[in-house]
């Protein structure tokens, strides 16, 4: 275990002051003859034995607040990373170091040629650097797709050719959970290249565990790791390698208002035996893109139409909504607007080791992974003329957005040996509530440029690791943005916009410059223990004003 | 001549700037000891002339923990600000300000006068090829006195001969 040493060059100025006044008394009381002030001795003994001992003290405090487990509970950002990863080794907890994230990139070019993207090639997104791990090859023919690291070309509708590779990120860390669509410049441009883009958005990019996170978990390092009381669920989901960066859960059960699945009999009573299980997997929801075949249902008077497409429960389990749908290679801005979004429960495929959670209604199985849905939007460019309704059908590039990790999830909590024997455990993305932040910052002519980027990423990172909190205050926002300000500039009132997609189907706005709540819905599984705020830094606006101070 | 006696309630510190002598011009030899030597201590003026001139040579803000020991006369010297003679009794005068401040703080009135800062007058202040040298008389609160003889050999403003 390893304790750094404090840098002589670092210390606190008052301390090594204050230490040099005592030494020069304890000096003059050892020895009265002893001159301690400017001088060989005074400068010697005093300030260099000041500067030694402050050093010596810090690294001691350091070392003691490492060392206790009840300093390091106390205030865990001042004990060192090594001494309580070894204390907390008794408690069978280990640190998280960190994930790098990963991702598919979406290389076009001008050519129906074989690339060749090597092994180690870089490519730079937002600021990031991405590898590949092996390397590809894009060819022009599926008859010449033999391997995995083989990439079939397809031709988009500008003329140009299509081919994906996989990349992951070079350090670890939530920075590289970029967005789906964002421009990947690549460090040597492969032959015939016109653009590179994100296919979906990328996931996977944890960041290591601060003393902090870790020492909030040292509940569920002692606790039996098995689907029993709310500690014991969560050490379980986290002991499994591919859950153990979850940042948040909340566990619905008997007794709990928003429990509504285990009243499913004739008499007006909870019976207890279910269990709804609020799982939020990483900071945001992952944009997912597909290409989804479109049958036309309707044609409207304009000549264009109303187009359906299923989303089955396998494809995106558990998804929020579907934020995005564009014509493929459509660069066009925006999305054709969603007429309707019909929700239903899947629940075929139950068996003596796959028992199917009680679910009745459509709001019950909102976000679990047994959703499916039939979705109807309205092309506003495609003109139905000859075309047959029921019949004729057209592709789309569909984005949707959803919680990651929740099949998976779900197939853990219901296998046979890891379930409890008398319990029904349905695990459930948390209910959704999207927020947009803006606000202003006042600073004077000549102040250095603000860092809004910064500030927006900051926010974000609160925000979306504030837990089941069910509100929202203004201060905590007011706080991060302050850490980012010098001397006379400060932040405006916060304009805290969210939207909210209840399990209902319903969705609900709320606005507040003071206090965004969740409301209280417990009939609709609606409340602050099974809602959670997810803010993208894009969704941040921040105006930078200059103040004028008067002549005086 | 002095005697034991005489130091008595006095305190010694290591001499820094050796080979001092009560009357005449001496050169004075900056180390803790000589070679072959075990070291000296002083007392009375003679510490309180070292305390001087080693707090009016500290150059301010070079000691990170105490940012305000020192003066500012080195700086302006190195910085080739001090040009004439009139910058060179302009960069002593205000040093000598900061120097009584800093001298007087670490004081008290329990300590023996003749090791009290009392005041210092600057005598001449001449430039040379060489630099600039100072002489000044450092005076306790026992009202004795030495004179101090500084020549600062440091690079300064030159008058040439345009063509």
């Amino acid at each position: 275990m390893a304790v750094t040493i404090k840098d002589l060059s670092q210390l606190n100025i008052a301390d090594v002051q204050a230490n040099q006044q005592r030494l020069n008394e304890q000096l003059q009381e050892f020895d009265p003859t002893v001159q301690t002030k400017r001088g060989p001795l005074g400068d010697y003994l005093g300030y260099y034995g000041a500067v030694i001992e402050t050093g010596t003290q810090v690294n001691i405090d350091m070392l003691q607040r490492s060392w206790s487990l009840q300093q390091v509970v106390a205030d865990p950002s001042l004990a060192d990373d090594d001494t309580v990863d070894g204390i907390l080794s008794n408690f069978l907890l280990t640190r998280n170091p960190g994930t790098a994230a990963n991702g598919q990139v979406t290389i076009v070019v001008s050519q129906l040629a074989v690339v060749t993207i090597a092994n180690g090639a870089q490519f730079t997104i937002n600021g990031q650097t991405f590898v590949t791990l092996s390397s590809f090859t894009a060819r022009t023919s599926s008859s010449n797709v033999l391997s995995a690291t083989d990439r079939l070309m397809t031709q988009l509708t500008d003329g140009n050719y299509a081919f994906v590779i996989d990349v992951t990120a070079q350090s670890v860390g939530t920075a590289g959970n970029v967005s789906k669509d964002t421009l990947v410049t690549p460090v040597a441009e492969p032959s015939n290249f016109v653009k590179a883009y994100t296919t979906n958005d990328f996931t996977g990019g944890t960041s290591a565990q601060t003393n902090a996170q870790l020492v909030s978990l040292l509940e569920e390092g002692l606790a039996a790791k098995a689907l029993s009381g709310r500690t014991n669920m969560n050490a379980a989901l986290r002991d499994q390698a591919e859950f153990s960066g979850v940042l948040a859960t909340s566990i619905i059960g008997a007794g709990d208002e928003e429990m509504i699945r285990d009243a499913h009999t004739i008499f007006p009573l909870s019976f207890g035996g279910k269990i709804d299980w609020y799982i939020r997997a990483q900071e945001l929801p992952q944009n997912v893109g597909l290409t989804k075949t479109a049958t036309l249902v309707q044609v409207l008077d304009d000549a264009t139409g109303i187009w359906q497409f299923n989303l089955s429960r396998d494809e995106v389990p558990g998804f929020y909504d579907v934020p995005r749908i564009i014509l493929p290679g459509s660069t066009a801005a925006g999305s054709y607007p969603i007429t309707s979004d019909v929700r239903s429960n899947d629940m075929t495929g139950a068996s003596i080791n796959n028992v199917l959670p009680d679910i009745e209604t459509v709001t019950e199985g909102a976000y679990t992974r047994y959703q499916a849905a039939v979705i109807q939007f309205h092309d506003t460019d495609t003109s139905c003329v000859g075309k047959t309704v029921n019949v004729s059908t057209q592709d789309y590039a569909v984005t949707v957005r959803a919680m990651p990790l929740l099949a998976d999830m779900q197939a853990y909590a219901s296998d046979r040996h890891v379930r409890n024997a008398a319990g029904d455990v349905l695990v459930k993305a948390p209910v959704p509530c999207f927020l947009q932040l803006s606000f202003s910052i006042f600073v004077h002519a000549g102040d250095a440029e603000i860092d809004t980027g910064a500030i927006a990423t900051a926010l974000a990172a609160t925000i979306n690791n504030y837990g089941f909190s069910g509100q929202l205050p203004a201060g905590l926002l007011q706080s991060v943005v302050q850490g980012f300000l010098t001397s006379g500039q400060f932040c405006g009132a916060i304009d805290m916009f969210g939207k909210l997609r209840r399990p209902d189907g319903h969705v609900q706005f709320l606005r507040s410059f003071d206090r965004l709540v969740i409301p209280h819905l417990p009939s609709i599984m609606t409340t602050s223990r099974t809602a959670v705020f997810f803010l993208d830094p894009a969704d941040v606006a921040i105006a930078v004003e200059t103040i004028a101070l008067p002549t005086v | 001549m002095s005697t034991i006696d005489d130091y008595v309630g006095c305190v010694v510190d290591l001499v820094a700037l050796g080979g001092v002598s009560a009357t005449g011009k001496v050169e004075l030899r900056q180390s803790l000891a000589a070679p072959g030597g075990a070291g000296e201590i002083c007392t009375g003026i003679q510490m309180l002339v070292q305390r001087f001139v080693i707090e009016l040579l500290t150059e301010q803000g070079s000691m990170p923990y105490a940012p305000l020991r020192g003066t500012r006369l080195m700086s302006l010297i190195n910085q080739g600000t001090v040009r004439t003679q009139l910058d060179a009794i302009q960069a002593m005068q205000g040093a000598l300000i900061d120097l009584q401040q800093n001298l007087w703080s670490e004081e008290s009135d329990l300590d023996p006068d003749d090791e009290r800062y009392d005041s210092a007058t600057l005598i001449a202040a001449s430039l040379t090829n060489n630099g600039i040298q100072y002489t000044l008389s450092v005076a306790s609160r026992a009202g004795t006195s030495r004179k101090v003889i500084l020549p600062l050999a440091v690079t300064v403003g030159k008058v040439v001969s345009l063509p």
